[in-house]
């Protein structure tokens, strides 16, 4: 370990402020489970009967649901409520960044220059941005990964980590654990014989899950490349300060600069939901291109509509996260064939894998070891205490 | 970095509208505000108060019994102003907006995304 001062924590909020992110995360966690399960109950004790009637059989989409749904006021007010909470949770710690922003950038400026752990940082200021990126703000986060308000700026990259601190703060299987942590344990329990020498993590922002995986696997090379500059810094400097040798890059992973068959692992964590399906096909072609032979790519994200089964699940997350989480490509991605999309980028068929594991931190060791093995049944992704991924060998 | 920054407080893309009259939009903001708010100002008298007993320096009974001086009036009438700012603050974001020629590009890319495919 190093002995120069984590970025993350220069952040002191105030008494109030802190209060203020309590309060946040509480909100979240009513909303997401108790006001979730009441809206729920609207749905199976009245909507959905009264859909039955006149249409002789059950909703059988997301869409069909969000129609039936429109008009309830509490649809209306759970969604008033979480676009509420979404917001506040990054105004609750923009104060506390605002107060520091001085000492946060000096901070990454002295980790960059010092690089007690070895790590790179390459920023290219021409980088091909993403209109997800450069017109809207995912997730409601004012200023999105990339906005630089001064030089050398790690503004977004400290609002990011501190608020999705917030974010998580009601939710046991977000705080403990978390999908890098549980993730590299299955590959490495279930695949002894894989010990990647090269990992690469797509879309790192602030570096949560990728240094989670690198605990698993501290003998391969790490790289990680985003299109936010701020966030790529910021993450620089907290991985000099942990102690972890990262090489970070600004790029659009459409068109990497890496050589063919670098790398044996990629890996990326609620990223491909946030981007165009036209975009998510030129990043598995350049995926499948700098993996090598024997390489994996894996993948964090919700699960898709054909995973869930339930229409309900497609409505509570699609609705809320397309029309006003700013996160257009949702709905689209969770209906696609993903199997065709790994196909079509080159990887074979046979290859394609689709795991549900449970967060590891949370389950006893002895249930995720036999999740691992298959002699158990995970729970379900759909109540967030299991982690979906889907990806392939090359 | 001399001047102070103020970080963006509104996100760029397509606004909340969960009701049919968007004024109960605002209205339901301005509540949330408004419990947040309530909830860390309890949870500062809190603190206080346990400090206080702690410490035994103040008993309930003189909290109570307290009035405030012109000072103190006018120091509480500031932290007023800047919890009304606060509360009420999708007023000021619905003057941002109409001031932002941005918000045609980030609508274009909302409904590019939709329209993907």
């Amino acid at each position: 370990m190093s002995n120069i001062t984590n970025i993350d924590d220069l952040v002191e909020p105030t008494h109030d402020e802190h209060a203020r992110q309590r309060f946040v995360s509480v909100l979240r966690k009513h909303v997401t489970a108790d006001f979730a399960q009441d809206m729920r109950t609207v749905y199976d004790d009245r909507v959905a009967p009264a859909f039955e009637k006149t249409h002789g059989r059950k909703p059988a989409t997301g869409m069909e649901i969000r129609k039936a749904m429109k008009n309830e006021p509490i649809f209306q007010e759970w969604t008033a409520l979480s676009y509420n909470a979404q917001q506040m949770t990054w105004w609750s710690v923009q104060p506390s960044i605002e107060r520091r922003l001085p000492e946060l950038v000096q901070s990454a400026k002295d980790a960059a220059r010092a690089t007690p752990a070895g790590g790179t940082l390459r920023l290219n200021p021409d980088v091909v941005m993403p209109k997800s990126v450069s017109d809207i703000d995912i997730h409601l986060m004012p200023g999105s990964f990339a906005a630089e308000h001064g030089a050398d700026d790690v503004a977004q990259g400290a609002l990011y980590h501190h608020g999705t601190g917030v974010f998580a703060g009601g939710i046991a299987h977000r705080t403990k654990g978390g999908w890098g942590a549980t993730t590299a344990r299955y590959f490495k329990l279930r695949y002894p014989e894989f010990a990647p020498k090269a990992y690469l993590d797509i879309g790192c922002t602030v570096g949560r899950e990728l240094f989670s995986v690198m605990d698993v696997y501290p003998d391969a090379q790490t790289y990680a490349v985003d299109v936010g500059a701020p966030v790529l810094r910021y993450a620089h400097a907290r991985a000099e300060a942990m102690g972890k040798t990262v090489h970070f890059s600004q790029q659009n992973a459409e068109t990497l600069d890496f050589d063919d068959a670098t790398f044996d692992l990629i890996t990326t964590s609620f990223f491909f939901h946030e981007i165009s399906v036209p975009s998510a096909r030129k990043i598995l072609r350049e995926a499948y291109r700098v993996l090598k032979p024997g390489g994996l790519m894996i993948n964090q994200e919700m699960p898709p509509s054909s995973f869930v089964k339930d229409p309900y699940y497609d409505f509570a997350t699609d609705t809320w996260n397309e029309l006003f989480n700013n996160e257009p490509h949702v709905r689209n991605f969770r209906q696609q064939d993903l199997p065709k999309l790994f196909a079509e980028a080159g990887f074979a068929k046979k290859n394609y894998v689709e795991i549900s594991v449970p967060n590891y931190g949370t389950w006893p060791d002895a249930l995720f070891e036999a999740c691992v093995r298959g002699d158990a049944v995970p729970p379900e992704v759909e109540n967030g205490q299991a982690w979906y991924s889907f990806g392939a060998w090359k | 970095m001399s001047t102070p920054v103020r970080l963006p407080r509104r996100a760029r893309g397509r606004k909340l509208q969960a009701f049919s009259d968007p004024v109960h939009d605002h209205l339901m903001s301005m509540i949330v505000s408004l419990t947040a708010e309530l909830s860390v100002a309890r949870e500062r008298q809190d603190t206080v108060e346990r400090l206080l007993e702690r410490h035994g320096i103040v008993q309930r009974a003189e909290i109570e019994a307290y009035r405030a001086d012109e000072q103190v009036e006018a120091a509480r009438t500031t932290m007023r102003d800047e919890l009304i700012a606060q509360v009420f603050h999708i007023l000021h974001e619905q003057a941002e907006v109409a001031a932002d020629k941005a918000q045609r590009v980030e609508t274009k890319a909302v409904r590019r995304g939709a329209a993907d495919e």
